[in-house]
């Protein structure tokens, strides 16, 4: 079965933008899961996630994002989003993560959160 | 009789058939002319109820799962039904899951856990709007 699902990263100082573009839902998170677990053991700590392209996002990606939120913030980072789109604003308020993680518009904004 | 409205999908549980259940899920919710907000919506309780089917009644086995929707007025009708392990309020996801159950009840206005001799139903009801 194919997945609309995509993870296109950069660099941007010491921070690492991931873009997530598609549908992240069950089948798919624990890539995400996995490149974080990869670029943290790499020691990466500063992330910015740009969910400008993703129009879905099941409750298990966001576990997997609260979890490594817990981690980075452990030794000294930490993960910030931008570009939530209504819905998935919604969401995310719905389980009260819009207070767990710093939100901001533009990439910018949240790189000079760091 | 079913209604000329109303659809049933019989998938087998896997992960790998959540992007074709919201697939068709979307497309009959779209001839349906519903507003894009309410799809969205619609389609995060769909894609959560069928992980949970997934994860939860069949732990990740072969199985199967029943999703029917249809729309009556401005009221749409979800249900996603296992013929699997019961549902257990008791088990715990695990430590990244959890909210999914949350998210559901959120977006919809009537939420119901119907166990089953053999697995569980769900069933929904969501007010909605029709595009403009």
């Amino acid at each position: 079965m194919v997945t609309n699902f995509e993870i296109v990263e950069k660099n941007l100082g010491d921070v690492k933008v991931i873009k997530v573009v598609g549908e992240l839902d069950a089948l798919v998170a624990p890539k995400l899961k996995e490149r974080l677990i990869k670029l943290i053991e790499a020691d990466t700590t500063k992330f910015i996630i740009d969910f400008e392209e993703l129009v879905h996002i099941n409750s298990l990606a966001m576990g997997i994002l609260r979890g490594k939120l817990r981690s980075v913030k452990e030794i000294g980072g930490d993960i910030k989003l931008i570009k939530l789109n209504d819905h998935i604003k919604t969401i995310f308020e719905m389980v009260g993560l819009d207070e767990v993680f710093e939100i901001y518009e533009t990439e910018d904004e949240a790189a000079s959160h760091f | 009789m079913e209604k000329k409205n109303e659809i049933k999908l019989v998938v087998p549980s896997s992960l790998h058939n959540l992007t074709l259940i919201r697939a068709l899920a979307k497309t009959y919710m779209e001839a349906q002319n519903l507003q894009k907000q309410d799809i969205m919506k619609l389609l995060s309780v769909i894609d959560e109820l069928a992980t949970n089917v997934v994860e939860h009644a069949y732990r990740y086995e072969t199985g199967e799962m029943t999703i029917f929707l249809s729309k009556e007025g401005n009221t749409v009708h979800l249900s996603v039904e296992d013929y699997g392990h019961g549902y257990d309020e008791g088990r715990m996801s695990k430590d990244e899951g959890g909210m999914g159950l949350f998210i559901v009840k959120g977006m919809v206005d009537e939420f119901e856990i119907e166990k089953k001799e053999t697995g569980t139903k769900f069933n929904v009801l969501k007010e909605v709007k029709e595009a403009k």
